[in-house]
């Protein structure tokens, strides 16, 4: 369950305030895929930030689950995030020294639980599943695109987190593991998760349950 | 995985930030030990050359007191043999001796019985000790052509009252003939050798040294022969009396008892040769005693002179190192710094995921302090290997003691457990705030640009 809820965020830009969220509300359920689909500049990514508990907002609450990730300290919220959301970006973001495999094990640095067995064994099932076995000990700057977002999707599901939250995650994909990517988060709210994608990209919010529109900060 | 892991691929992914900081900590330490390793050097070697020095020294000043003691015993020798007590020397004379004789030829004319010394000797003097009754006068040998002293002497003549003394001067034996300087050198002679004097046959027992003075033209014999050559049989022209001591005015006192005794007598006081030479020995002491307190001195002084040049150098050296020291490290210290903050940049966008994915500020923190320490200890074990070797290859005059005994003193061995704990911790400090920083960097702010 991921809730918002008249949520509100203004940045202090070098020509003046910018309104990128201008009371957001919005509910997702457990096992609801929605994607939030706007053009560029309407605020997209800040909301996903701050419903990630990533980005403080200026007004309004957040929920996940039953816990409001702004009234933890900061270590906690961290741990909140390692445990409970699993986030993917359009640049991918891995870590560039890592191999494929560490890349997701860092996930679970988070949880403390890196050097387990039954995490390792996760681990290589997720880089099965994913058809990564072959790139197993690469570094990301020798993979493909697919790859590097098939990597960074592994490790958002590292730690069998509630809610995954994706930032135009096909944004540099080409069609076919653009597929890969969206059939995954269908199938992770199928099992109950909850799917939060923000796109500006039509064909990509079409696989969501729900598309929600985005204008100006606000949702239409 | 492990965040250890996580450190060790980053060091190998960014090898060249690594290694800079592996070397400023290597020059920052290999700086601190060569400086702490030279200073202990400095000490090591003032020590030995103080210990040099001192032995020189030593060894002089032992030399000087060997001198010192030699002159002494032989000033102690000479006064036995030669001084006659602490006291002076009178000459008894007849009563119408003409001093003016005894000064200018060294012959005498006057005479008196012999039997006075014996009166000398069994009256209770008490003023004079030794008595050596003689005849003196100047003669031609005719066999050798020469004009000397004739001297005949029976030695000293015990005084009654005080019993038998060892005699302060040989007598002279019959046949026998002590000559003087001059009469030897002149005459060529030589010991043993059997001489005629005016028809008398000698044997030559002693050669005299030269003295400068009348003794030079003396030739000694036995009194009872001498007095038969001259024709003065129990007749004697002085009697030499020795080691006179009385208080006060001496020469006043001693006259009144010797008239006492001796009426007819005249007294004159000797200078004596043996109490000048006894002086002179007297003097080369004093002077030995002199030059030994003037090689202590010329000793302590070159020795403060020395220890005052080394610990010149040495505060030289001390002063310099403690200038590039600090100079040193505090740069280094700054580099690893700036270093450490570039790192921290090159890093923000893997910082920024690992805080989005649910790592904690510390466990950021964790990374960048145990690679400073990790670069801190390789730096500081590179480091102290280099100063030890700024040591061994340093260009001054080879070490007076082998490396490994200044390496086992004290200062060096903690010098060295001091650098390699203090390089990671100083690594550490220096990586503290751009650690900081990026452990508290906003992840949102590089996750926003998609
Ligand atoms: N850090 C920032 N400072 C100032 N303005 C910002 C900042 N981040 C985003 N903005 C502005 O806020 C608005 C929303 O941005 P963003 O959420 O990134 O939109 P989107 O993801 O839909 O393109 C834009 O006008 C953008 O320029
Ligand atoms: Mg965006």
């Amino acid at each position: 369950m991921l809730e918002l809820n008249d949520v509100k965020k203004t940045y202090r830009g070098a020509s003046g305030p910018v309104t990128a969220m201008n009371g957001v509300t919005l509910k997702l359920n457990a096992g609801q895929f929605v994607a939030v689909q706007g053009p560029s500049g309407c605020g997209k990514s800040t909301l996903l930030l701050t419903a990630g508990g990533l980005m403080h907002p200026d007004g309004g609450n957040i929920r996940i689950g039953d816990v409001d990730p702004y009234s933890l300290p900061p270590d906690k919220r961290a741990t909140f995030r390692g445990e409970r959301i699993g986030f993917v970006f359009q640049q991918f973001h891995l870590v560039p020294y890592l191999s494929v495999l560490d890349n997701i094990l860092a996930a679970a640095l988070a949880t403390g639980t890196s050097t387990k067995d039954s995490v390792r064994t996760r681990a290589n099932q997720l880089v099965d599943q994913f058809g990564l076995s072959h790139r197993v000990h690469h570094v990301p700057n020798s993979l493909s695109s697919g790859e590097r977002q098939r990597t960074a999707l592994a490790r958002a599901l590292l730690n069998e987190p509630s809610h995954l939250l994706a930032d135009e995650p096909t944004g540099n994909l080409d069609r076919e593991n653009a597929d890969i990517v969206l059939d995954a988060m269908s199938d992770f709210a199928s099992a109950g998760g909850t799917v939060l994608l923000v796109t500006h990209d039509e064909l990509a919010a079409s696989r969501a349950g729900t598309v929600l529109n985005m204008r100006d900060g606000q949702i239409a | 995985m492990s965040v250890w892991r996580l450190m060790l691929r980053e060091i190998r992914h960014r090898k060249v930030n690594f290694g800079l900081g592996v070397l400023t900590v290597a020059v920052a330490i290999a700086c601190l030990v060569g400086a702490q390793s030279l200073l202990q050097a400095d000490r090591v070697i003032t020590q030995h050359i103080l210990a040099d020095r001192q032995a020189e020294v030593e060894g002089a000043i032992a030399e000087k007191q060997a001198e010192v003691e030699k002159a002494g015993a032989e000033l102690q020798d000479a006064m036995r043999k030669h001084m006659l007590g602490l006291g002076f020397n009178v000459l008894i004379l007849p009563e119408d001796q003409e001093l003016s004789e005894l000064h200018l030829g060294g012959g005498l004319t006057a005479t008196m019985p012999e039997s006075n010394v014996d009166k000398l000797a069994n009256s209770e003097i008490v003023t004079v000790n030794h008595l050596l009754p003689s005849v003196n006068q100047r003669i031609h040998w005719g066999e050798r052509d020469m004009d000397i002293i004739l001297v005949g002497t029976r030695g000293e003549v015990p005084i009654m009252h005080r019993g038998m003394k060892k005699p302060l001067l040989e007598a002279v034996a019959p046949g026998k003939m002590v000559v003087g300087y001059e009469v030897h050198r002149k005459l060529g002679l030589n010991e043993g050798d059997a001489v005629t004097l005016n028809g008398e046959e000698f044997t030559v027992s002693t050669m005299h040294p030269q003295r400068g003075s009348q003794d030079d033209t003396t030739v000694w014999i036995d009194l009872a022969q001498a007095q038969e050559m001259l024709g003065l049989q129990n007749l004697i022209h002085a009697i030499l009396a020795l080691e006179c001591d009385c208080a006060g005015d001496r020469i006043s006192v001693i006259r009144e008892e010797i008239a006492g005794i001796l009426p007819g007598t005249q007294v004159i006081e000797r200078y004596s040769q043996a109490l000048a030479r006894a002086e002179a020995r007297g003097y080369a002491k004093e002077a030995a005693d002199e030059a030994l307190a003037r090689e202590k001195a010329a000793g302590e002084e070159r020795l403060a002179q020395e220890a005052a040049g080394r610990a010149e150098i040495e505060q030289r050296h001390a002063g310099l190192a403690a200038v590039l020291v600090p100079l040193v490290v505090g740069a280094s210290a700054l580099l690893i710094a700036l270093l450490s903050y570039v790192n921290a940049r090159q890093r923000r966008e893997e910082i920024g995921i690992l805080r989005a994915i649910g790592l904690k500020a510390g466990q950021i923190m964790i990374v960048f302090l145990s690679k400073a320490f990790v670069m801190g200890l390789i730096g500081g074990v590179i480091g102290a290997v280099l100063g030890l070797a700024i040591l061994t290859f340093q260009s001054e005059s080879p070490l007076p003691v082998p490396v490994s005994e200044i390496v086992r003193s004290g200062p060096v061995t903690s010098a060295l457990v001091l650098a390699i704990v203090l390089a990671p911790v100083l690594a550490g400090i220096a990586s503290w705030l751009p650690g900081l920083i990026a452990a508290r960097q906003d992840p949102a702010v590089v996750l926003q640009g998609d």
